[in-house]
């Protein structure tokens, strides 16, 4: 899914976007459109800069990253390996099957609440809905990566003497690997979607109560602010993906490169 | 006596040198609870350093022997007996359609089959570079199977075989998908290897021709149930040429074999 940069589009892409912004600095500035729902750009990037020296930004992006990161963790770790069995043995597939069926459909913040009544109002209860979130798209992508595997590659594997070991770390776990990671990709942009929308709901800290704060006091410079950063953040992690993708999948971004 | 006992030796001597010996094979496949018989009494001998080739039309079986020899299936009844001293590896297969893993780099697939074997890291990658250099591959070390053409791929699935070491090399089709000029080469440098290497190789294809030209022997397989019709040596001296006598006589063999498959053609066709 790696878009093809031109020179020419980069250079229609910088115009237009430099366009956009500067006439909504100057319309904001002239009063053409309201400052207060729309402060001009210089105003939001102010408001960021005073987050960051004044330590806002750092206390609550780090509290968003710390349940974000524990939260997908836990969920990518424990989608993996039920995503490698239950694509491996009919037996674990027709076993938990059902429960994901059920589950899935449920956006994940409509459980909060039970979890929150069972794992009380703390952060537990905050990590393992992340971890709900971000569980779903890895099992299934995983899952389905190991069962489209064809099976003459096991059999290859196997007449050249592979025991179950090499099955896995020289089969089922590269031939899979694209699919898991578009996986791992869905479950950290499910991961950041609920974490902001769990934080904006019930949280003391982290970008989503910023979010929720500024609209209490309807600051909208601040409320621009965070969701500034909260775009460069899932932009950082698309990129993250990116990179582990060519490294973990050399295969397909050589062929890509080629046409 | 003097030449009845050298009759015996030979005769004995003749024996030990059978590699491979298959016993009415038969194998059918479990398809929606239907039993559909696949091989049927499948009996023939292998040769030390003998190069024998398979004919038949699509869908005989002849991938299913090749599996069936290299372990990876099961006869359904029959045996096989293998008289080969004990090594890691006896028989190492060329599958139909190159089956190189795409993940791994030529060098990797090359040296696959020595992982397998527990050969160290920076040993198995010396000695699989050693052989691409052989065909002058080596630059195309760090490539991935999707970046080669399909005779070099064909050619890369032959070292991985290769690399192992066997006794006898089982190739698939090999040069299925190439085309007719650069199969010549690879014709020419699979014997190479063969003499070199002194290896055994059974050798599936569908062209009657080149079947000729390679093996010292060739089974005629009819359609399913797969049996096999005929066995036939090839006398032509070695090495071989697509001209003159040889032609002649290559010719003449494929009209024998074509008389004697045509009806099993034609059957197979209107089914
Ligand atoms: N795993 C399988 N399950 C069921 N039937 C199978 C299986 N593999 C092969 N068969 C059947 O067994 C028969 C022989 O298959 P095989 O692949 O050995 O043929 P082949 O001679 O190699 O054909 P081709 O020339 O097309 O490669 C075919 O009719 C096929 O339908
Ligand atoms: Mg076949």
């Amino acid at each position: 899914m790696k878009k093809k940069y031109t020179q020419k589009g980069i250079c229609i892409s910088c115009l237009f976007v430099f366009l956009v912004l500067s006439s909504w600095e100057f319309f904001s500035r002239h009063g053409i459109i309201s400052s207060f729902f729309f402060p001009s750009p210089c105003k939001i990037l102010q408001t960021i800069y005073s987050f960051f020296m004044d330590g806002t930004l750092s206390i609550h992006l780090l509290a968003t990253l710390q349940r974000l990161l524990f939260g997908f963790l836990i969920g990518c770790n424990v989608g993996f390996i039920l995503g490698i069995l239950m694509g491996y043995s009919s037996f674990f597939r027709n076993m938990i099957d059902p429960f994901i069926a059920a589950i899935h459909p449920i956006p994940k913040i409509a459980l909060l609440p039970l979890i929150m009544a069972i794992l009380g109002i703390g952060e537990a209860s905050k990590i393992f809905s992340i971890a709900l979130a971000s569980f779903f798209p890895m099992v299934i992508n995983t899952m389905s990566g190991v069962m489209q595997i064809p099976k003459d590659y096991y059999e290859i594997a196997r007449s050249y003497g592979a025991g179950n070991y090499h099955i896995f770390l020289r089969v089922i776990l590269p031939a899979s690997m694209p699919s898991t990671l578009s996986g791992v990709r869905l479950a950290l942009n499910m991961s950041l979607v609920n974490t902001i929308a769990i934080e904006i709901i019930s949280a003391k800290n982290g970008l989503g109560t910023l979010i929720w704060f500024a609209w209490e006091t309807l600051h909208l410079a601040e409320l621009y602010a965070t969701l500034v950063v909260i775009s460069l953040l899932g932009s950082s992690f698309n990129f993250l993906m990116q990179r582990l993708y060519s490294i973990l999948v050399p295969w397909r971004e050589m062929n890509k490169s080629d046409n | 006596m003097c030449i009845d006992i050298f009759n015996n030796i030979l005769a004995e001597t003749k024996i030990t040198n059978m590699l491979i010996t298959c016993n009415k094979i038969s194998k059918s496949y479990k398809a929606k609870d239907k039993e559909l018989l696949c091989l049927q009494d499948i009996s023939f001998q292998l040769q030390s350093q003998e190069f024998l080739s398979i004919v038949g039309p699509n869908g005989c079986g002849k991938t299913t022997i090749l599996k069936i020899i290299d372990g990876i299936l099961c006869p359904t009844s029959g045996e096989i007996m293998y008289n080969m001293p004990e090594k890691k590896t006896l028989t190492s297969m060329v599958f139909q359609n190159h089956g190189l893993f795409p993940w791994l780099t030529v060098l990797e697939n090359v040296a696959f089959g020595l992982e397998m074997q527990g050969v160290n890291k920076k040993e198995r990658s010396e000695r699989a570079m050693s052989f691409l250099k052989q065909i002058s591959l080596d630059s195309f070390a760090r490539y991935f199977p999707d970046q080669l053409s399909l005779g070099m791929r064909q050619q890369v699935a032959i070292l991985r075989a290769l690399a192992t070491d066997p006794y006898v090399l089982l190739m698939d089709e090999p040069f299925a998908s190439v085309d007719a000029q650069i199969k010549r080469i690879l014709q020419a440098r699979l014997l190479y290897i063969w003499e070199r290497y002194q290896k055994s190789v059974i050798y599936v294809t569908h062209d009657i021709e080149e079947a000729i030209f390679l093996s010292d022997k060739i089974l005629v397989m009819s359609s399913r149930p797969g049996k096999i019709l005929c066995e036939i040596s090839i006398p032509l001296e070695r090495p071989r040429q697509l001209s003159g006598e040889h032609l002649k006589t290559i010719a003449e063999i494929k009209f024998h074999i074509w008389k004697l498959i045509e009806k099993e053609v034609t059957r197979s066709c209107e089914i």
